[in-house]
């Protein structure tokens, strides 16, 4: 059985270093993130809100994986909900499950999803499903599953032990539509940046690191067909001005409810991410896999 | 005019990155690589900076991106440095 701890090398953050994160609580991700609770890049056009944006996100994702109108559909790293609502809601699906390392997300993402979704407190490393599913759709999630400090070769290794997982649960032909935060090609990276990416490593986002585009094709290599790829930097500086918009707009709520030190912390976060998607030090990469 | 840095002064550059983080009696040398020191990516990219502070010109970050051992490392500044005008490396 392949679990986490029985199997050598890498599988993916610690359900500890994850709810450190998304346990600072719904309350406090509500006053910032946009009504659906989505947190990860939106897909902008002219004039979107962000609720639209990110809808429109989740609809490119779903089409992308041919999830619309699916028998079974797997969401890994659901969060709160977003796309298992709209999958079963919005796109006829008959089952969505939803994995998430979080227990707060969770209960959120089950309540909003009814009865045709089934979350679950569940690493992909750890997931068996009883059928395969029709498409498997993951967003935002990738960025956990290497450790900062790892190499190339152990980054490439734990990647390839999610697509090969992937494999395994999908049906021939399946498609696998993944969105992550990558490493942008500019890597002149002056003091403040280097300051900030360390901030982020050691207080946001622990135990995680984020892959080279070409880690990932290597991963996905004979297991999988790329069928798309594209580059929406600009995108997430967008997203992540309207975040940092929004929660300096509920400052005062939101130190009421994290304290002051985590709402400056996340205020460094965002702001700092804006600029390094648009100086191409980070990518936002949507991509859409086949499997053979 | 650029100058070269020896061997030791990266080492000791190396030391003063990681800090507490290597004990003070593990061995700093060139066939050290950079994945037994423990050196992340950023902690590199500090030391760069460092480097650079040391030999007096900006370098190229990408011609660093594949070293492995800290020898390598101090062979690429010292090619760098030598082609923005500085004088040939000291022998160690
Ligand atoms: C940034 S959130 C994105 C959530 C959601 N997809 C969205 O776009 O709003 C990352 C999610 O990945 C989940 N996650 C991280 N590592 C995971 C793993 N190994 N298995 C399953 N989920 C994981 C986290 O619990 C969290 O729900």
């Amino acid at each position: 059985m392949s679990t986490a701890e029985a199997t050598p090398g890498y599988a993916g953050a610690s359900a500890a270093a994850i709810g450190r994160h998304y346990d600072l609580g719904n309350d406090f991700y509500r006053l910032w993130l946009d009504p659906t609770m989505t947190y990860s890049c939106a897909l902008w056009e002219e004039g979107d809100t962000l609720e639209q944006a990110q809808v429109r996100k989740l609809d490119h994702l779903v089409e992308g994986a041919r999830a619309g109108g699916a028998r079974r559909v797997l969401d890994v790293g659901c969060g709160w909900g977003s796309l298992l609502e709209r999958l079963v809601g919005v796109h006829g699906v008959e089952r969505a499950v939803g994995l998430t390392l979080s227990e707060e997300q969770a209960k959120t993402a089950a309540a909003r999803g009814g009865s045709r979704c089934d979350v679950r407190v569940e690493s992909w490393a750890d997931h068996e499903a009883d059928e395969p599913y029709d498409a498997i759709i993951s967003i935002g999630a990738f960025e956990h599953f290497a450790r900062y400090g790892l190499d190339r070769d152990e980054r490439v290794e734990a990647y390839r032990r999610f697509f090969r997982s992937c494999h395994e649960q999908l049906a021939p032909g399946g498609r696998l539509a993944l969105q992550t935060n990558a490493k942008g090609s500019n890597v002149r990276l002056d003091r403040q940046t280097v300051r900030d990416l360390r901030f982020i490593i050691e207080t946001i986002f622990t135990e995680s690191e984020l892959p080279w585009l070409s880690e990932i094709t290597a991963a996905a290599e004979r297991s999988f067909e790329v069928v798309s790829v594209r580059n929406d930097a600009e995108h997430y500086a967008l997203t992540c001005r309207e975040w940092l918009g929004r929660l300096v707009a509920n400052r005062e709520a939101a130190v009421e409810l994290v304290g002051e030190q985590a709402v400056a912390d996340y205020e460094r976060y965002l702001s700092a991410t804006v600029g390094h998607f648009e100086r191409r030090h980070l990518a936002l990469l949507r991509l859409v896999l086949e499997r053979v | 005019m650029p100058q070269p840095i020896a061997e030791g002064d990266v080492a000791a550059i190396v030391r003063a990155q990681l800090g507490a983080k290597l004990p003070p009696e593990a061995p700093v040398t060139a066939g050290s690589t950079l994945k037994e020191l423990g050196l992340s990516s950023l902690d590199l990219t500090e030391i760069y900076f460092a480097i650079e502070e040391r030999v007096g010109t900006e370098l190229d970050p990408t011609a660093a991106a594949d070293v492995k051992t800290l020898g390598e490392l101090v062979a690429v500044v010292n090619a760098l440095v030598a082609k923005a005008g500085g004088t040939a490396p000291a022998r160690a």
